[in-house]
């Protein structure tokens, strides 16, 4: 087994921070991603040559990736960067199972951190599964990083500043936006608009974005939401409703708008599985997406050892993402070298009143478009609620009639999660839905139960311990069946 | 929701559901009771219906007994052998299935996914193997029903298993089941015949007034009985404990590792001195396990999945390509001699024991509800339910001080 | 088997081509997007695919309007990329033989065969 003092799982915003403050102070810290590059979803690097990456109004994003991977630059050599490379398990005190080139190989970790983001949320809704239904977040990606525009007709739906900035991008990139349809009702928005004002940056930045969308014409429908949408195997149409204060849509106003791409996300799910794999007590914080691990105010779990920042502990954005990186490389920095000279703990300071303001204009957001219960109306008993295991809900409230009310009932009796997605897509959603109707809460209803491997992997690579941390070739066929 | 019942039966697994599903054919009132803590047998078993294989100790139990010689230091031996009389139980159970599958469809919708199969394969790698087996047939007289296959026959039943290999012993007959789906079905079925169930719901601890259960007391609740069903599993031994019963169950982790969906690859059951594998309904290959005594800890060891897909791979080469989808590990309710703890006991009166299923509690399901059912209305049974009494642990205890 | 591949669902012939000879590469890409990147051809079904370095199959596949990537395995259902980073696995295809695999994840490479899967996960030939 290898050992390591710092392993850092997850290369986005919040991972490379750390490294970079471990590094830039004399540390070698490990730094692992699934990806062949660093940068995590935001700051994704663009395969294209000729500087288009970055687009739109997010360029204040783009600025902060290219600084990042400036400072990566100056550091390059002090980094162990193992890009490509999967973390499928966590066993034992921090032991950590990574995909290798030729088998897979345990690191013993002194400290581990985990930084491994979210993953868009979407519930479940009538034709949901149609091809040209995707995450705003996989257009975006698309678009940044490679330069293909998802279709020609594009409707952005759901709710929260994400889908703004992706219009934006969309926009820019020659699509045809129909439109925005945001499920938050424009007084709601604006009677929280006050707490915004804790970072007036940021609240200028969205006004940016929304006047951007204002200039090209494309209409930004306030409280409305997706209903449904059709199409024979490929998207055709949806149809929007207006909606209540509580995102339940009502049957008058109804409307049908011809599209052949529709980009769909209600806000966003902390990927938390490998803090519950690594034995960290885990809490429902319903406003930051979900199930994440306790923490104390260094950031440390309820695992002596084990860290965690950016939007894998709890949505709250990039920029989160980085000062928290930056508090935890710090918090392991005094860990490890014991030593607080005045410099880091004025810059510690700096960071955590830094952090501190940027929380205050989280919870603000967070007000306005935490996910609402009227999401729970849009599918019916026919809709697939488990895309995996092509569940309608129908099957699964029928479950539910003997018995079925936690994750672990559920899975047993219907196959709901049992797929590969790991009930990533289909729990969330249902799990509210479950908790609403039975008025359980959520730590009653259960987290999706974390089993390995965290990542697909064959029969194959787990045969053989190998001798070496060398990742997979980056541009190769990777073979993960 | 009721405050007394006839029967509170208190685990929902396969063994509790069975337990309903028959009291209620008998106008039972019932109350079935189950907290699904993870780690419960039944959703960590490979689903095998093999008595045979089990009895002679060529199932799960050579994989048993292997790490048991080990642990010990042993030469490897015999692998264990259940007694002739449980033989003749897990056969007879057995052969409850197919109608059993019929009646739960009808009655639930549930489809338990029997599935007749090539059989039961026993790979043979080693000569020692190829011996076991051998002196398997001639001393157990059940075990004439194990036929020896040379590497060419029985690639002709499954032509995907490696060509490495001394032969195999064939158990025709061994077929497989969904372990959660029977369950299911079983409890839906003695739901739809009166039975109320209370899911996610922990029994603190059983009612005793001097030498009488009375019932069962809940978090905020407590329900009154005639008797209770102790049916808790790996945690049969604290339940029965709450009261001062004894009931020597121990928890003897399982860890499983689950593939992604093939296509039919596998005719039949695999069983190796490493592994086997199930090739289930849904076309997941699920490929167990390990027996280790590591208390009421579920998670899984990077050793344990490393050693599986190993025997996996060694078995069937084809599988190095395929995904694993999921590893997870249950509790098997352990008894001393490995045979299940049935019927009432000494000490106390409103008790019933339904308990330790330890490796073949799915083949034994539809029997023991059966029998145990009998037993409480008094209804006799041409299945004698004495050897599994618990009192034989005291009895040979009492004995050995002799 | 309990749930045997059933029929495909058929997809209507526009913004999904299977069938016909190379297909055009022209209006999904922005402007500029494949400067200086270098010409990776690969199949799809069977037919070739014109895509660049760095692009992952699943994207290679909307620039040419080939959305649909696979068939369920219950009911026969048309699915696409959907979240485009790894996590739904909705995009699996058959590369080289070697089903399940995540399109959104995988680069092209030259003369790559990539085929769309039909129900479960069916392996050309032995490890």
């Amino acid at each position: 087994m290898i050992r390591r003092d710092v392993v850092i799982v997850g290369a986005g915003p919040a991972g490379l921070s750390a490294a970079l403050t471990l590094a830039e102070r004399g540390l070698r810290p490990t730094l692992i991603d699934e990806n062949p590059a660093v940068g995590g979803q935001i700051y994704r690097q663009t395969v294209m040559t000729s500087g288009t990456g970055a687009i739109g109004p997010s360029s204040a994003d783009g600025e902060r990736g290219q600084q990042l991977r400036r400072r990566m630059g100056d550091v390059q050599d002090k980094i162990e960067l193992l890009t490509d490379t999967m973390v499928w398990g966590i066993f034992g005190h921090k032991q950590v199972a990574v995909k290798c080139s030729d088998g897979w190989q345990m690191i013993q970790a002194t400290h581990l951190m985990l930084a491994t983001g979210a993953y868009e949320y979407v519930c479940p809704f009538p034709g949901w599964t149609l091809s040209g239904v995707m995450t705003p977040g996989g257009a975006q990606s698309m678009i940044k990083s490679m330069g293909v525009r998802p279709g020609k007709r594009v409707l952005v739906a759901g709710s929260g500043p994400f889908l703004l900035v992706v219009a934006g991008q969309l926009q820019e990139a020659g699509v045809e936006v129909v439109g925005v349809v945001e499920a938050v009702r424009r007084r709601d928005m604006l009677r929280h608009i006050g707490g915004l004002l804790a970072c007036p940056a940021m609240l200028r930045q969205g006004w940016q974005y929304i006047r951007a969308l204002k200039q090209n014409q494309v209409p930004l429908l306030w409280g409305h939401v997706v209903t449904r949408a059709r199409g024979e195997g490929l998207i055709r149409e949806v149809e929007i409703a207006p909606c209540d204060q509580q995102w339940r849509p009502v049957s008058v106003g109804r409307r049908t708008v011809e599209v052949d791409t529709l980009c769909v996300g209600y806000g966003f799910v902390p990927r938390s599985e490998l803090a519950s794999l690594s034995g960290c007590r885990m809490r429902y914080a319903d406003e930051l997406g979900g199930w994440i691990p306790e923490v104390d105010t260094n950031l440390q779990t309820s695992v002596d050892g084990v860290w965690v920042a950016g939007d894998g502990a709890g949505v709250a954005g990039s920029v989160v993402a980085e000062a928290e990186g930056t508090l935890v490389g710090l918090r392991i920095l005094a860990e490890l070298d014991q030593i607080k000279t005045p410099d880091l703990i004025r810059t510690e300071q700096r960071v955590r009143a830094r952090l501190a303001t940027l929380r205050r204009f989280r919870r603000a957001l967070d007000q306005i478009y935490h996910v609402r219960a009227g999401l729970d109306d849009l599918a019916t008993k026919e809709t697939i609620v488990c895309r995996c295991e092509e569940l309608t809900l129908e099957e699964v409230e029928a479950a539910a009639h003997f018995g079925g009310t936690t994750q672990r009932s559920l899975k047993v009796m219907t196959r709901l999660g049992m797929g590969p997605c790991q009930g990533r897509m289909c729990w969330p959603a249902m799990a509210r839905r479950i908790a609403c109707q039975t008025g359980k809460r959520q730590d009653a209803v259960g987290p999706i139960s974390v089993r390995p491997p965290a990542v697909p992997l064959a029969i194959g690579d787990l045969l053989n311990e190998s001798n070496s941390l060398a990742p997979h070739a980056a541009e190769a066929l990777r073979v993960e069946v | 929701m009721t405050d007394a019942a006839d029967v509170v039966i208190v685990g929902g697994g396969v063994i509790g559901s069975a337990v309903a599903f028959e009291l209620v054919q008998r106008q039972v009132r019932v109350v079935l009771i189950d907290k699904g803590l993870p780690g419960r047998a039944t959703s960590a078993s490979a689903g095998g219906l093999w008595p045979l294989g089990e009895a002679v100790g060529l199932g799960c139990g050579v994989i048993y007994q292997k790490s048991r010689s080990n642990e010990e230091g042993a030469e490897e031996s015999h692998p264990g052998v259940l007694p002739q009389e449980f033989q003749h139980f897990l056969v007879r159970s057995n052969s409850l299935f197919p109608e059993l599958a019929l009646r739960l469809r009808e009655c639930s919708g549930v489809d338990i996914e029997y599935e007749p199969g090539a059989g039961l394969i026993f790979l043979i790698y080693e000569e020692a193997e190829r011996h076991w087996v051998k002196e398997l047939r001639a001393s157990v007289p059940m075990a004439d029903g194990v036929e020896l296959l040379t590497p060419a026959e029985v690639h002709r039943i499954e032509p995907h298993l490696t060509s490495d290999l001394l032969g195999a012993a064939l158990l025709s007959g061994e077929y497989q089941v969904n372990p959660m789906a029977l369950a299911e079905g079983l409890k839906r079925s003695a739901i739809q015949g009166g039975a109320e169930f209370r899911p996610d719901t922990i029994v603190r601890h059983l009612e005793r007034r001097g030498d009488r259960i009375t019932g069962v007391v809940l978090d905020n609740d407590r329900i009154s009985c005639h008797t209770v069903v102790n049916a808790a599993g790996a945690w049969a031994g604290q339940l029965a404990a709450s009261v001062d019963i004894e009931l020597p169950i121990i928890p003897v982790r399982g860890q499983v590792v689950l593939t992604v969906g093939l296509p039919s690859t596998l005719r039949g059951c695999l069983s190796t001195s490493a592994c086997y594998l199930a090739q289930k309904a849904h076309g997941e290959v699920l490929i167990g396990s390990t027996t280790e005594k590591v208390g009421f800890d579920v998670s899984v060891t990077s050793q344990a999945i490393t050693s599986m897909c190993r025997g996996a791979v060694r078995a069937v080469p084809m599988l190095r390509r395929v995904g694993v989808k999921r590893v997870w590990a249950g509790l098997r309710p352990g008894t001393p001699d490995e045979l299940p703890i049935l019927g009432d006991v000494p000490q106390v009166t409103g008790y019933c024991n339904a308990a330790g299923g330890f490796r073949t509690g799915i083949v034994a399901s539809p029997l023991t509800g059966r029998i145990v059912a009998q037993s409480i209305v008094g209804e006799t049974s041409d299945v004698p339910l004495d050897p599994y009494l618990c009192k034989r642990f005291s009895n040979r205890a009492d004995s050995a001080d002799l | 088997m309990k749930h045997p591949p059933t029929t495909p669902q058929p997809v209507p012939e526009s913004g999904n081509t299977t069938s016909g000879p190379s297909i055009d590469t022209g209006n999904r890409r922005l402007p500029a997007a494949t400067t200086g990147r270098q010409l990776v051809r690969f199949t799809f079904n069977g037919h070739e695919v014109e895509a660049f370095q760095g692009d992952s199959v699943a994207v290679a596949l909307v620039a040419v309007d080939q959305r649909v990537l696979r068939w369920t395995a219950r009911r026969g259902e048309p699915r696409a990329l959907f979240c485009n980073m790894g996590i739904c696995f909705d995009c699996l295809v058959e590369i080289d033989g070697c089903p399940g695999l995540r399109a959104c994840c995988t680069r092209v490479t030259e003369g790559m065969s990539v085929r769309s899967q039909r129900g479960n996960a069916v392996w050309e030939r032995d490890a």
